[in-house]
């Protein structure tokens, strides 16, 4: 089994360097059906659970659920070994031959499986949705140029986001860098000490890292989704990662990654444009988009041309028209992200926006407290930035009271080391 | 009492507006002390995180007494 073209004969590796398991041993465990190395780390978890769940993929097991802990430790139900026939063609593989790498990618991808998928629940309860390997791979790129990359992990792979990393960089060969759940200096220092080219990421995590003044140029390709992108991250990222190409992606589990764009805004596509509505703010989309109803079709990544006006459904997406033509939209918060003061709407969203352009400020949450008054109290969290003195609160109240109003203006003001985010890595709003 | 006056100023000073030097059983939130819903909110919610009492729970009560019973009531 040859070398990824980057040089580096991995699959995946702890942020340390320390914890590594390669693709001839992914190879091995995967057709043997359990992983041969005992390794009581994060990313040793991690691993056994892709043995565990990508060996469900590649055996066609009907029903694929991401494993929890229970399943990898001792008295585990392993899986039996695959058939001698795929075993014999998988070990002969050579990943510099074109070919062999096309059967790589087939065991995966013509998997019948259908897969589990939990929403992020950062915004209400989390939803279970049935993906087919078709569906989950959609928009992922195979050539020699991504055999190149080098990718930073920073979603739970159990995770819409964490999946698409996952076999962008497995189906390529490539390898994967854990920094789920990694301090930010420990991410700071991997992206160096392995060069990593490519880094899928939330702007809440985004902002964490730019709150330090580094530079990464190893970053090519910064992918981004999940929450809006704010325009002052935007500014820092050009600063942090100079040779950085940014995509922002439009995603959900319910429909998969659908827009894709280079800046803050995204171009509704003209075969999409059926399937898009904005109803006061608010997006909604057919339901043709949905996985489950894409599933069944002959190609689960065609949409049907049905527009039935019964059949739109809100996504709880707040969205701007930038344009009419081409028809260009910008996400602005989750409508249930926000919450009433005193019969005010407040879009906590907006107001973090604001928050940040405080020189001292490098992040922010803002939440509501409920109360038996105003039924929310506007509160904030807020932390420093690096190396800055924290301002006197009612300074900053001060400085942010003519920009807001005042039932927005937080009268609960908390000064962190870091946000609450979610396991998916989003502000946690409750 | 001066513990409650603290949270009082507190909410005052959030405001911009002057702080009182001390409280009287007598004085009413609304009228003297001149908080408004926000104010009374941000009060119930200081109030409920240092005493572990929703002062407002059963209604707006008028008077810095009736508060302070009802924290004291919730103490025991």
């Amino acid at each position: 089994m040859m070398p990824s073209e980057n040089g580096l004969n991995f699959f995946l590796s702890d942020c340390s360097g320390q914890i590594r398991f390669t693709y001839q041993e992914l190879v091995e465990d995967l057709l043997g059906g359990q992983p041969k190395r005992e390794c009581a780390s994060e990313t040793g978890l991690l691993y056994r659970q892709l043995v565990i769940w990508l060996g469900q993929i590649i055996r066609h097991q009907p029903q694929v659920r991401w494993p929890g802990k229970s399943a990898t430790g001792g008295g585990a139900q392993w899986l039996q070994p695959v058939s001698d026939s795929l075993a014999g063609r998988v070990h002969a593989m050579d990943f510099s031959d074109s070919s062999d790498l096309t059967l790589w990618r087939n065991v995966f991808l013509h998997s019948n499986s259908q897969i589990l998928l939990e929403t992020s629940g950062s915004s209400g309860q989390p939803k279970q949705v049935w993906h087919s390997m078709d569906t989950l791979t959609q928009g992922l790129r195979f050539s020699d140029r991504h055999r190149r990359a080098i990718w930073g992990l920073t979603y739970p792979v159990d995770h819409l986001a964490g999946m698409q990393v996952l076999f962008q960089s497995l189906l390529n060969t490539t390898p994967i860098i854990n920094l789920f759940g990694s301090s930010t200096s420990n991410v700071h220092r991997a992206i160096d000490s392995f060069s990593i080219s490519h880094l899928s990421c939330t702007p809440t995590f985004l902002r964490m890292l730019l709150a330090d003044s580094q530079v990464h140029p190893t970053i090519q390709r910064l992918t981004s989704g999940g929450e809006r992108l704010d325009a002052r991250s935007l500014e820092g990222i050009s600063g942090m990662f100079p040779q950085a190409r940014l995509t922002n992606i439009y995603a959900s589990t319910e429909v998969g990654a659908i827009l894709v764009s280079h800046d803050d805004g995204f171009v509704i596509p003209e075969y999409l444009k059926g399937k898009f509505r904005i109803v006061d703010g608010e997006l909604w989309l057919h339901e043709s988009l949905k996985v489950e109803n894409r599933m069944n079709s002959s190609d689960s990544n065609t949409f049907s041309q049905d527009q039935d006006d019964a059949l739109f459904w809100p996504t709880g997406d707040q969205v701007e028209v930038l344009s009419d033509s081409p028809w260009k939209i910008r996400f602005l918060s989750r409508c249930h992200e926000g919450f009433n003061v005193a019969g005010y709407r407040v879009d906590p969203v907006r107001l973090e926006t604001i928050a940040r352009t405080h020189p001292m400020v490098a992040d922010a949450r803002f939440y509501g407290i409920p109360n038996s008054v105003t039924e929310h109290l506007v509160a904030c969290d807020l932390v420093a930035t690096p190396g800055c003195l924290a301002p006197e609160t009612r300074e900053w109240q001060e400085w942010l009271r003519p920009m807001v109003a005042r039932h927005e203006l937080p009268r609960i003001v908390n000064w962190v080391s870091s946000i609450d985010t979610t396991d998916s890595g989003k502000v946690k709003r409750r | 009492m001066d513990s409650l006056t603290l949270h009082v100023n507190e909410v005052l000073m959030v405001s911009g507006r002057s702080v009182v030097e001390k409280l009287y059983p007598e004085m009413r939130l609304r009228q003297d002390l001149g908080m408004d819903s926000l104010e009374l909110a941000e009060l119930t919610v200081r109030l409920e995180a240092a005493y572990g009492v929703d002062i407002f729970k059963n209604g707006l009560v008028a008077t810095v007494g009736e508060v302070a019973e009802l924290l004291n009531a919730g103490q025991e």
